[in-house]
């Protein structure tokens, strides 16, 4: 269908629903329902109750992140239906559990499962210790990390998403300090997000462990098309590079900014924001690649 | 440093407010100055980044992002019509924008 090559990129958690992108396109719902039901009998049965009007599951963390990923395989169903092939996945955040799975490198189950035992092993691993993570737009890396070092702050960049766009992460007296100093510092806009666990830090690098070794009898296949990693940009085409980088995702900064630039360099033309997020599309405006970034709700006007 | 002209004037709001109409998906006519960005059009700091790129480029500005940022914080910044004038400062002063604090 598409003559461009194309990278569907699977967001990260966010439980907002309302406006959400795929609403207004048909077989959407039906398929969205389908995986539900599916996920509520591989998984956990209440997500069957889920309505996207009253967003049954507000502040439950594991089962946004659960239906963060149905909604992107009911996506990309969507989009595979109609005749999309990509060239490459990605995966921002925990959107590479869907993007492995639309590769093929998981089944669907798997995925869920694999969720459920990376959040539970990162929240024993935070345990009374209270973390956070922050958004900073507007100062460059070396302001951010230069903040970071002359307060000796426990705290760290996980992701760079442009130029002047940041996700740092640590405990949450010091991201909010961080924050506050950024807005010093001349920062145009911080914001505390709603997460307790500080993904993609550090300090995780115990719970990535327990993670791999309880995930490890899970089946993983090598993935039909490339999967890139957020870590390194490096493409993912082996089992094995698969569950290493399931392992590296939980603990490891991550860099969008690059992973974009560098799926531009492999000749990628149009990126599809495949799940319930119009951010990455907006984000693109700053990454300097120029290419199409859409996010579900353009795809009347893309067919 | 441009010198602010009229026309000056009048190009900066043109831009501002076609941007946010288009951004924020509204009809042109139900902008005014007293808009209220976040409130009314629901705005965000990425759109505000995106407007500054664009003045940096149109006008060929020699300004730090964190120039930029320093300054709402004595001087916010929450309706249309304080937004333009803050960009026509930033055409004006560029990286001397803080200056005209001391």
């Amino acid at each position: 269908m598409s003559p461009y090559r194309t990278v569907f990129v699977f967001p990260a958690f966010s439980g907002d629903y309302e406006g959400h992108p795929a609403a207004g396109l048909r077989g959407f719902e039906r398929l969205f329902r389908d995986r539900l039901l599916q996920a509520a009998e591989a998984e956990d049965d209440v997500l069957a109750a889920f309505d996207f009007k009253t967003n049954t599951f507000a502040g439950d963390p594991l089962r946004t992140q659960f239906l963060t990923y149905v909604y992107s395989i009911a996506a990309a169903g969507l989009l595979r239906e109609n005749g999309w092939r990509p060239t490459f996945n990605a995966g921002y955040s925990m959107g590479l559990y869907a993007a492995l799975a639309d590769a093929g490198s998981i089944d669907f189950p798997t995925g869920l499962t694999m969720i459920r035992l990376a959040y539970k092993a990162l929240l024993e691993a935070a345990g009374d210790t209270a973390y956070g993570m922050g958004s900073v737009i507007g100062l460059d890396h070396d302001d951010l990390l230069n903040l970071i070092r002359q307060k000796d702050l426990r705290a760290e960049i996980v992701n760079q998403n442009a130029d002047h766009s940041f996700v740092v992460a640590g405990t949450q007296t010091e991201v909010v300090t961080l924050l506050a100093l950024a807005r010093e510092e001349g920062a145009l806009n911080t914001r505390l997000m709603d997460v307790a666990i500080p993904y993609h830090a550090g300090c995780m690098q115990d719970a990535a462990g327990r993670f791999s070794k309880a995930a490890d009898a899970l089946d993983v296949a090598a993935p039909t098309i490339p999967v890139v990693s957020l870590v390194d940009q490096s493409l993912i085409t082996t089992a094995r590079a698969v569950k290493s980088e399931l392992h590296r995702n939980l603990f490891h900064p991550l860099n969008w900014m690059v992973t974009m630039k560098t799926l531009s360099d492999l000749g990628t033309e149009r990126f599809l924001e495949v799940g319930n997020s119009k951010g990455l599309a907006r984000n693109a405006r700053f990454t300097g690649t120029g290419h199409q970034f859409h996010s579900l709700d353009a795809l009347p006007s893309l067919v | 440093m441009t010198r602010i002209t009229d026309s000056v004037r009048t190009e900066v709001k043109e831009i501002v407010y076609q941007f946010f109409a288009e951004e924020c998906e509204v009809d042109i006519a139900t902008i005014h100055d007293n808009t209220n960005i976040i409130n009314d059009l629901d705005g965000d700091s990425l759109m505000f980044l995106e407007l500054i790129e664009i003045f940096k480029k149109k006008y060929n500005l020699d300004i730090e992002l964190k120039t930029i940022g320093k300054y709402p914080v004595k001087h916010p910044v929450a309706t249309i019509g304080e937004l333009i004038g803050m960009q026509l400062l930033i055409i004006e002063h560029e990286n001397r924008l803080l200056e005209l604090e001391k």
